[in-house]
């Protein structure tokens, strides 16, 4: 949510003259940014609700949408609207997309003008760093899987057996091919939850998961095993793709994943065996996860990986065949020179004056920060730092394109 | 001349008929762009299915941080700002 500052600013303005304010805590925009994944429960939510306070610093309330999420398709199915309501509960204006200026000057129409309107920096919001365990424990030791373009979605439900938390999500998504021809693959994606602050034991036997056979689907392999990893503890996810040929849509699959789970302050470690129901349904609710920095497949590039092995490593490419060597400067293999205008710690976006004049805002909430001394954070950059980017083909919601990585030269 | 005239038109129609051909054996010819994109898709969708001004929101179920179910109609009595939001 990049507007809390300025919405709490309105908030501080507006509340003393009689004006209410909430936020409506809804399913994931973009699930895995920062390490966050869908909850499984409402207990779960409210669970997101607390640590959005904590990482955003809010002082504005949270309501939380339920787990159908009613409010959400009953206000209009939008990321980031925003209302204002009268003191009946009518609609005076909406927006699909929150914007705070506007807010601002439509409740200034309502119930008059502020003196001396709340500055952001007066705030001082008491903003935390989100996931903060992820840098403690390893990540980006397991290669990440090509995936196919346009991934759906699906409809995925936790078979509840035993109190165990699911300290592992499940993510599915299919080809558009599968859902549309009832023929393509399946992705498969096991998130640790950062919310459970538990990590994998490499030193006991990777995740494993079996598909109970029905007559829904046949696949082409309906188990699989994580790759053996060789450090002790690590967060990274665990991806699968399938092929799968659909026999009849209205069966859900159900798959069984043992895996072992530990939390060093709690000082457990665990094995953990969860049911998960996979719809062939695509999940309108279940947000776009930004993939900025993995490889992307293509209609020339479409080779079909083995399960849990991401695709020909081990293949030698011509040098006119590597990446970004035939990409026009600016796409995705290509690094661009350029100098920082500003950065927006907050939002996670900077603009850069690119080495031809243009002055562009990237989306840097994924990106990897480096300069030749290690890794950076956003806030670590200044004014007029000399920069090269390597951005992604993606774009994100507000039309900026995603930055993978960033280096202060 | 009106024979003329239609004579040329049918020649006209069979030059359109033998080039689009031609553009679609190429495979010169494009299918019609007709996704819009993610932003303008949820714009068209909220303005078809949020209540309209003037139109009072559904009392819908939620929950207050701590847990507690409310109503949206238990929140009135002032004006509300309501912004939808996440983590991510």
């Amino acid at each position: 949510m990049r507007n809390v500052p300025s919405l709490e600013a309105i908030h501080q303005d507006f509340a003393p003259k009689g004006v209410q304010f909430y936020y409506i805590y809804k399913s994931l925009a973009h699930p895995e940014t920062n390490g966050y994944v869908a909850p499984v429960s409402l207990e779960e939510r409210l669970m997101h609700v607390a640590e959005a306070q904590r990482t955003l610093g809010t002082k504005i309330p949270w309501l939380c949408d339920t787990m159908e999420n009613d409010v959400k398709h009953g206000l209009g199915d939008a990321p980031n609207s925003e209302f204002i309501l009268d003191a009946e509960g009518r609609v005076l204006v909406k927006r699909s997309w929150s914007n705070p200026d506007e807010l601002r000057a439509d409740l200034e129409k309502l119930v008059g003008k502020v003196d001396r309107p709340t500055s952001i920096a007066s705030l001082n919001l008491p903003t935390k760093k989100p996931n903060p365990e992820a840098s403690t424990i390893a990540s980006g030791v397991l290669p990440k899987l090509e995936l196919p373009e346009q991934m759906r979605p699906l409809v995925v439900e936790t078979v509840q057996a035993g109190g165990e938390p699911f300290y592992v999500k499940l993510r599915a998504e299919a080809e558009p091919a599968l859902l549309r021809d009832g023929e393509g693959r399946l992705y498969l994606v096991f998130h640790l939850d950062p919310l459970y602050h538990v990590h994998w034991n490499n030193l006991a036997a990777p995740l494993k998961f079996e598909i109970q056979t029905s007559s829904s689907a046949t696949l082409a392999r309906s188990a699989g095993e994580a790759p053996k990893v060789n450090v002790e503890a690590d967060s990274d996810p665990r991806e699968f793709l399938l092929e799968v040929t659909l026999m009849d849509r209205s069966k859900p699959l159900e798959l069984t994943v043992q895996y072992f789970a530990c939390h060093d302050e709690e000082g457990w470690c665990k094995p953990i065996t969860q049911t998960y129901r996979i719809k062939w349904q695509a999940d309108q609710d279940g947000g776009s996860v930004r993939r900025g920095n993995r490889p992307r497949g293509t209609a020339q590039n479409n080779r079909r990986p083995e399960m849990g092995n991401g695709p020909g490593r081990n293949e030698r490419r011509r040098p006119d065949q590597r990446p970004g060597m035939n990409d026009p400067p600016g796409t995705a293999n290509r690094p661009i020179a350029g100098r920082v205008v500003s950065i927006d710690a907050e939002a996670q976006t900077i603009t850069v004056r690119l080495a031809g004049g243009p002055e562009v805002e990237y989306n840097a909430a994924s990106a990897r920060l480096m300069d030749a001394d290690g890794t950076l954070d956003l806030e670590q950059l200044k004014e007029n730092d000399r920069v090269m980017l390597g951005v992604t083909n993606d774009k994100d919601a507000d039309g900026r394109v995603v930055l993978r990585r960033l280096m202060r030269r | 001349m009106r024979r003329i005239r239609c004579r040329l038109w049918g020649c006209g129609l069979w030059v359109g008929v033998w080039l689009s051909g031609a553009v679609a054996g190429l495979g010169l010819a494009q299918e019609p762009r007709t996704s819009e994109s993610p932003r303008n898709a949820v714009d068209s969708a909220f303005q078809r299915k949020a209540p309209d001004v003037g139109e009072r929101v559904p009392n819908l179920t939620a929950f207050r941080a701590d847990g507690s179910k409310v109503q949206l109609f238990e929140l009135g009595g002032k004006p509300t700002v309501l912004v939808f939001g996440c983590l991510t």
